[in-house]
């Protein structure tokens, strides 16, 4: 083909439905989050104002009505206890832990990948300093970073951005030990030994040997990073450097949420379904960018089906 | 193999000696202070110097940390006010909460952390990798998307949804299962795994999405390269290609991953291990870290450092063993 | 205190990679649980058949049970586990409510004799005192208990006896103090007196003595620092195990106990198996669920929580296993006039106007966890609760005597206000109660802006006579029921700490509130000093250094082998020295 791979990966990408409904499920989380002052107007709410009437106080505070008070003023119900708008709550929400999860989880990989690669080419002296600087971070728990973060960061700073900072810059060990290994054990083949034997640098060698080949793990952990970093965030507000209340997000609504699956089951569904539904095309998306991004995918496509598998005439295996 | 050997022990000890330093120098910024939590909220400021002296705190921090690492060589003395407590060496001090001796506190914590940890790490390796091996022989079949969400809705649970429900449908509504109490494997293997199956399932449900993806994208990787092509052409059964060959592409990833999951879960799993009353160390260092007791989160972060550096020294031979054009690093 | 030992929300944990339910629950199982298994005698089982001797009961508790050393526990009326080890000279009365508020004797023939205005104390121990190997209980075992107390190693206890005890404030305990008499103002005359000589009048002084340092201590078997793994017993059970630093403790009966010495204590089981380190909602699960001997457990540290109280409600067999109770104990907005804009009473006022009682206490849990707070003093007799409201804010606030009051302090345009508090998830101090205050003041033109500090950040924070803020969300519990405990460490101007932790918020050194404190220590009817307590109350409400919010309630499910339940006002937990399982 003559494309550049560039517009080939685009136009491979366009051609999978499930990434182009992936990619609509985002842009429409996206679309919500950034709409929330309007959409919650429309419905005549906020995020953070009480309704006592709404909850029975006898009851520990549980929404009066079926489904967690559902109706034509609440299009979601209310929050358990405080009686503040649902729909409301988890729209702002939205705002807070997908730029919270999506920004860490970029900064993860960026630092995951560069680091796991510089480990895996470079000399055995870089890799063992770069190895062992990744176990002190694994196994310093980021609590003990975050207890101590409390008493340096000042009250002014933007949340999100030091949650954002604070994840991404703590965990990112997972990321880069799969890419070391990958490279380990990618460097000694054909393809990058031709390379390095036509001079090219690491650098070149990374970038045009390596990285299309480290597409497949980073890319299919990556967005599996992106819950565990909604929960981390909903855990980091526990210990006063997360998100300020009364500001919401999914991470914080799931966490009060626990408790109460049983005698108000809505209010559990959903931040968790959100966060599901987050994840699957994450998951779909990064799946597609992946396979679009390899010009060999169409005969992956073909592996191990079922097609594939029927492929071979009946008396070539026995 | 001998030389790798050196160098990792070489590499290991400066590991751990970086980390007990940035745990001091943490503590020196975080909130609370150690003597007045140990002393009590109604103390007043001459008791609270007493207890301070006592819990030798009074000394600058360069000089505590001097003192710690001369304990771990040469072991140390503490007053229990009628006698004399001797820490041996390696002496990592003791609890400033409940003056026991660090060692012996984490090496009673050990075996139920381990358990849990290994425990669980058998299951989500089951659970993922085969997930992830059926994922890619059933590819764009149903099988496989089912599969996916499952995995995938047990990472998007935070533990203590699934962890409760787990609870409440195989202990409290079916009564198979007795409420996780940890019993030593020592003293009961049998009641070892009951106790424990709720907590590593937990666990391995929480965790197995990563390598059932991992397993299935790099499983779909290696085959498509030319040699399981010829494999393919020489008319090899499908399911002895990916059993044999193609699960080998995903042992890096896989293998890598698994390191860091199971070293830091020598860190001990902080929910699960809370949800489900085991006294492991990820209790323990929760607790520690509340109450500012330095030595006791020293001597944690100190083991899991270890746990984490062995299980990716481990990981580095199994790439080798794996792929013989890797050699040990 | 403000972190009282006897915590009546348990102490919340940091976690890293989700915060932990809160004392919480599963109502979930609670409903599914009760169904699932019955016993078949279950008709004659429940808390009103007659108790019978034998049996193991299981306690099932989140926090372990550290420190568990007679020196170093800080409890209110002996402890609830210790009791069950330490007798003191006297102990609380083990009734229903509020007949429960009284101290009775307990190794002493009386509660106490007092002489020269209250300041001199005497005692006199019972016959037929032993301790768990035979030998028998002296005076000098009680003054060696409660000398050591006083040892810098074994710190914890209640600052009364440092306060009270002549020389107190110089004694540094046994190890270090060798001298022949130890401490001096304590006297044991022969074996079986003691005399107490104070530095003031304390009316109190048998209120005090139920807390676990006036238990004995034989000096021959004490280990220091260890003592705590194997303490001697004196009261029905002794120690057989105490594994993981108090999480499992294995209690079996004392056989020099003698029940004819002892008329409080019960001990109905044989058995006294305590598990700790329990997450709140998996013991409710547990309780609620009732499979094996959790039929016979009971909790003493966990409430049930607000999901779990919305599933109960309805189910009639499980409602009947949960007992209601009442500890002295009150949350509130505590203003440091020190700071601006609190220096103006007209502010404290009108945010006091402003608080909508009903979405705070919806906040702790609802109105079965707790209740709408207007005075400081709990509202229960034996404080001398007096039921005053200086500020009415009726149920939900009353914003416009609020923006009149603001008006008259110069903020006709409303205030901007930053109020501090603790991260911890413990229903008191907590992010939710704060923003419920914030929500509610937000009405009446003030916007609230919120400081969430790490718990132990929080505490060093707002108990520094330097660091204070000018308003944050504080709690007090009582030591023992009684307003003197509960006014003085607050509002006494001599209480006022420099180098440790301070609890008078108000920085008030009033000499009038001072002179009356001392006024009521005089008393030593406790009827009549309650009714000053509760006028005192009334006086220091007017200044509005507080805005009272609510007194949190007590709802603790036991298992259905249960009987005998009896809940006192004390504490509000179900004494487990009465608790029988057959």
């Amino acid at each position: 083909m003559s494309d550049t791979p560039d517009t080939g990966a685009w136009r491979r990408l366009r051609a999978r439905p499930s990434a182009v409904v992936a990619a609509a499920v985002l842009a429409a989380l996206a679309l919500l989050a950034l709409g929330a002052p309007l959409l919650t107007a429309l419905e005549g709410q906020d995020p953070t104002t009480y309704h006592d009437q709404l909850v029975d106080s006898a009851r520990g505070g549980v929404p009066y009505g079926s489904f967690g008070g559902i109706g034509a003023d609440h299009w979601l119900g209310v929050e358990p206890g405080t009686g503040r708008d649902l729909f409301a709550r988890l729209l702002y929400g939205a705002r807070v832990s997908l730029s919270v999860a999506l920004g860490a989880t970029v900064v993860q990989v960026l630092l995951g990948v560069t680091i796991g690669l510089a480990a895996g080419l470079g000399g055995r002296l870089l890799d063992a300093v770069l190895s062992r600087f990744t176990d002190v971070l694994l196994a310093l728990p980021m609590l003990v970073f975050a207890v101590a973060l409390t008493a340096i960061v000042p009250a002014g700073f933007p949340r999100p951005l030091l949650l954002i900072l604070v994840i991404g810059l703590l965990s990112w060990g997972g990321t880069s030990r799969i890419v070391r290994a990958q490279t380990l054990s990618l460097r000694s083949r054909d393809h990058v030994a031709a390379a390095r034997l036509a001079g090219r640098t690491p650098v070149q060698i990374a970038r045009r040997e390596l990285l299309p080949a480290l597409a497949a793990p980073v890319l299919t952990y990556a967005a599996l990073l992106v819950p565990t970093n909604i929960v981390v965030e909903a855990s980091l507000s526990f210990l006063g450097i997360g998100v300020t209340p009364p500001t919401s997000s999914w991470g914080q609504l799931l966490s009060t949420a626990t408790t109460w699956f049983r005698a108000d089951p809505l209010y559990v569904l959903l931040p968790s379904g959100c966060l599901l539904v987050t994840v699957l095309a994450c998951t779909v998306l990064g799946d597609a960018v992946r396979t679009a991004l390899d010009p060999r995918e169409r005969s992956r496509l073909a592996v191990g089906t079922r097609r594939a598998a029927a492929r071979p005439p009946k008396g070539a295996t026995r | 193999m001998t030389a790798y050997v050196l160098r990792r022990t070489g590499g290991a000890l400066l590991v751990l000696l970086l980390l007990s330093v940035t745990v001091y120098a943490l503590f020196y910024v975080a909130p609370g202070d150690p003597a007045k939590l140990a002393c009590g909220p109604r103390c007043n400021a001459e008791q609270i110097a007493q207890v301070r002296e006592q819990l030798r705190l009074g000394e600058p921090l360069p000089l505590q940390y001097l003192h710690f690492l001369q304990g771990l060589v040469a072991g140390r003395d503490y007053s229990t006010g009628t006698g004399v407590l001797h820490c041996p060496a390696p002496c990592f001090g003791l609890s400033y909460q409940n003056d026991q001796p660090v060692a012996q506190l984490l090496a009673s914590r050990l075996p139920v952390t381990a358990s849990l940890a290994v425990g669980a790490m058998v299951l989500w390796l089951l659970l993922g990798v085969g997930t992830g091996l059926l994922a890619a022989l059933r590819r764009g079949g149903a099988t496989e998307r089912v599969l996916t969400v499952l995995t995938l809705t047990g990472t998007a649970t935070p533990v203590f949804i699934t962890g409760l429900l787990l609870l409440m449908i195989f202990c409290a509504t079916l009564q198979w299962l007795p409420f996780p109490t940890y019993v030593p494997l020592t003293e009961d293997p049998e009641q070892w795994a009951w106790n424990l199956l709720l907590p590593w399932t937990t666990l391995a449900l929480l965790e197995s999405a990563k390598y059932a993806r991992l397993t299935r994208s790099a499983t779909l990787e290696t085959l498509a390269e030319d040699h399981i092509r010829t494999f393919r052409a020489y008319g090899l059964r499908e399911r002895r290609i990916v059993g044999r060959h193609a699960l080998r592409g995903a042992l890096p990833p896989v293998v890598a991953l698994n390191a860091v999951d199971l070293g830091t879960m020598f860190g001990g799993a902080m929910l699960t291990e809370s949800l489900f009353g085991l006294p492991g160390i990820g209790r323990l260092t929760v607790e520690s870290v509340r109450t500012v007791d330095l030595p006791v989160v020293v001597g944690a972060v100190l083991g899991v450092g270890a746990a984490v550096v062995l299980a990716g020294a481990v990981a580095d031979v199994l790439y080798a063993l794996a792929d013989r054009r890797v050699t040990l690093p | 205190m403000a972190e009282p030992a006897p915590a009546p929300t348990r102490s919340r944990r940091l976690l890293l990679r989700s915060r932990r339910v809160v004392a919480a629950a599963i109502g979930v199982t609670l409903a599914a649980g009760a169904t699932a298994c019955g016993p078949e005698g279950a008709a004659d089982a429940g808390a009103d058949a007659p108790p019978h001797k034998g049996g193991t009961l299981t306690v099932l508790n989140s926090e372990p049970q550290t420190d568990f050393d007679p020196a170093r526990l800080y409890t209110s009326g002996g402890g609830k586990v210790p009791t069950l080890v330490f007798r003191t000279l006297t102990t609380r009365k083990r009734a229903n409510g509020a007949a429960g508020t009284e101290a009775v004797p307990d190794l002493a023939t009386d509660t106490g004799r007092p002489s020269r205005n209250a300041t001199v104390w005497t005692y006199t121990l019972k016959n037929g005192l032993k301790f768990e190997d035979g030998t028998p209980i002296t005076s000098a075992d009680i003054k060696y208990g409660i000398e050591r107390s006083f040892a810098a190693e074994l710190s914890g206890g209640a600052p009364y006896l440092r306060d009270w005890l002549i020389g107190g404030e110089k004694y540094q305990g046994p190890y270090k103090d060798k001298s022949e008499d130890g401490l001096k103002s304590i006297e044991t005359p022969d074996d079986k007196t003691l005399v107490f000589h104070l530095k003031k009048p304390e009316g109190e002084f048998p209120l005090l003595a139920t807390q676990t340092q006036f238990a004995p201590v034989p000096r021959a078997k004490d280990t220091g620092t260890k003592y705590e793994e194997h303490p001697v017993s004196s009261g029905p059970y002794r120690v057989v195990k105490n594994t993981g630093d108090g999480e499992h403790l294995l209690l079996k009966r004392n056989p020099h106990w003698s029940e004819t010495t002892d008329k409080e204590r019960h001990a109905y089981p044989d058995t006294v198996d305590v598990r700790s380190g329990l997450d709140s909602a998996v013991i409710n699960q547990r309780l609620a669920t009732g499979s094996g001997p959790d039929a016979a457990a009971v909790t003493t540290d966990t409430n049930l929580g607000p999901a779990e109280l919305a599933r109960i409600a309805g189910d009639k067999e499980l409602e009947k296993r949960v007992g209601t109770g009442h500890f002295g104990y009150t949350n509130y907005l505590a203003f440091n006039p020190k700071v601006k804009p609190f220096d103006k009473p007209e502010v404290r006022q009108a945010i006091a106007y402003a608080v909508n009682r009903t979405s705070v206490v919806n906040a702790a849990g609802g109105s079965s966890l707790a209740e709408p707070a207007t005075t400081f003093l709990p509202d229960q007799k034996s404080f001398g609760y007096t039921g005053a409201d200086p500020f009415p804010a009726g149920k939900t606030g009353n914003p416009e005597k609020a923006k009149e009051l603001l008006k008259k302090a110069g903020y006709p345009h409303g205030l901007k206000i930053t109020l501090t508090h603790s991260t911890a998830k413990n229903f008191a101090t907590s992010p939710e109660v704060a923003t419920a205050v914030q929500d509610a003041l937000k009405k009446s033109g003030i916007t609230v802006e919120l400081n969430g500090l790490e718990d132990n950040d929080y505490k060093d924070t707002v108990h520094s006579l330097k660091d204070e803020p000018g308003l944050f969300l504080g709690g007090w519990g009582a030591d023992w029921p009684s307003g003197g405990p509960f006014l003085a460490p607050i509002f006494d101007g001599r209480q006022i700490v420099k180098d440790a932790y301070n609890f008078n918020h108000a920085q008030l050194d009033d000499p009038a509130v001072n002179h009356e404190i001392d006024a009521i220590n005089h008393l030593t009817d406790l009827h009549k000093a309650a009714a000053r307590w509760g006028a005192l109350d009334d006086r220091i409400g007017e200044r509005a250094l507080s805005v009272p919010l609510f007194h949190p309630v007590y709802k603790r499910l036991h298992g259905k082998a249960i009987r005998n339940v009896v809940i006192s006002d004390w504490d509000g937990v179900l004494d487990i020295s009465q608790v029988a399982v057959k």
